[in-house]
């Protein structure tokens, strides 16, 4: 192979690729967001109806006998939730969710594709300067490779402490 | 709201949709059959006594794990031929990333099977004189493929809906038909409904049919 790396003009244009990768995790957190809002109010669109999945989930595994023993004390069906089903359900919804909303951090990837400037709409607009798909491609799926390893290190962090008392 | 809808451009082009339709399949299919298989050499790899071997393992299945599928796409369509010297067109750049990327997923599959069947199983196999190779085919590989059944076919439906992202790549699916028409016809509303619509019918079987399967597989327990 006599391909000769060159990685300089990647780097002098790395304040672009910064910026997109800022307007990535932009659009994730705002996609994650707005998706829980509409998972718990309707299942329209993707990421709301991939969270609302989560909510049923964790809502239905909690066992019968908790609602009737809530039941058999006189609590109404908004106390019960309140008090007894969700401080369970949610512990349980935790590692669900947080698998979810890593992929949504994938597919903001997508967002490019309508124009939107996250990383790999920039990396097409340095591409388009300097001529380097090899370096330019590279270095972004590094980048998306260090923002997802930290996420999922910090998703399993959180799972270990939102989950501890099971 | 005075658009009114007119559908007729649907069903006057529905031909290009379906030569659309049928390179989505020529996408789909193989990189399902041929992803499945890597990975369950990938699984060996992972589940391999030397060090070495496992730790390549696991860095190939974070590199393909760790990105968008659209960059890998991109990368094996605009980057890799330099790397290779040897230009792929967009349908085999497509291919191979798919292939890989299905085979990363199914590794961990597997490998997650492989290690939920009990040792005993193994341990007794080797026992009665069977190699690994035998027990592995014999043995545990059906009893992973019929626990494991959920996760494959989540995997199959994953990569028809991953296949859509090939048009970026000008591969001539059915994205790229539908774009194609709605930007000659500039009637993006008709068209891109029934592209999603021919995509609901493709997928929605299979999911309908997994869901039998399991049900069917599941009696025995």
């Amino acid at each position: 192979m006599d391909y000769s790396w060159d990685f300089g003009p990647v780097l002098e244009r790395f304040d672009m690729l910064a910026l997109g990768m800022l307007n990535t995790v932009k659009i994730a957190a705002v996609s994650i967001v707005l998706g829980v809002l509409v998972g718990l109010v309707l299942a329209t669109t993707q990421s709301g109806a991939l969270y609302a999945e989560v909510f049923r989930g964790g809502i239905v595994s909690i066992e019968r006998g908790q609602w009737e023993g809530g039941r058999a004390l006189g609590m109404t069906h908004f106390a019960l939730m309140r008090r007894v089903v969700l401080p369970q359900a949610i512990s349980r919804m935790v590692p669900p969710f947080i698998e979810r909303s890593f992929e949504l951090l994938k597919t903001t990837a997508l967002a490019s594709t309508l124009a939107y400037a996250d990383l790999l709409y920039q990396a097409m607009l340095v591409n388009a300067e300097t001529f380097r798909p090899l370096e330019v491609y590279t270095t972004i799926a590094l980048m998306y490779l260090v923002l997802l390893v930290t996420a999922s290190q910090l998703a399993r962090l959180a799972e270990a402490r939102l989950t501890a008392y099971q | 709201m005075n658009y009114v809808p007119d559908f007729s451009i649907v069903t006057d082009n529905w031909i290009v949709l379906l030569r659309g339709l049928w390179v989505t399949i020529q996408i789909w299919i193989p990189s399902i059959v041929i992803g499945l298989a890597g990975g369950l050499l990938l699984a060996q790899a992972r589940l391999a006594r030397s060090g070495w071997i496992r730790g390549i393992g696991l860095v190939y299945v974070e590199l393909f794990r760790d990105t968008p599928v659209l960059i890998q796409l991109i990368w094996f369509y605009f980057a890799f031929p330099i790397l290779v010297g040897v230009q792929l067109s967009p349908y085999a750049a497509a291919l191979l990333g798919l292939t890989l990327n299905t085979s990363a997923y199914a590794s961990e599959i597997f490998r997650g099977g492989i290690k939920s069947i009990h040792r005993g199983q193994m341990e007794a196999a080797l026992a009665i004189g069977m190699t690994r190779a035998q027990a592995m085919r014999r043995v545990i590989l059906p009893q992973v493929i019929k626990r494991m059944l959920p996760a494959f076919t989540n995997r199959v439906i994953e990569v028809a809906k991953m296949s859509s992202l090939a048009s970026v790549i000008s591969v001539h699916e059915l994205m790229y038909q539908g774009r194609l028409l709605s930007s000659t016809y500039y009637r993006p509303f008709e068209i891109l409904t029934a592209v999603a619509f021919i995509y609901f019918v493709l997928i929605y079987p299979g999911t309908f049919l997994a869901g039998r399967l399991e049900k069917h597989l599941a009696r025995s327990n």
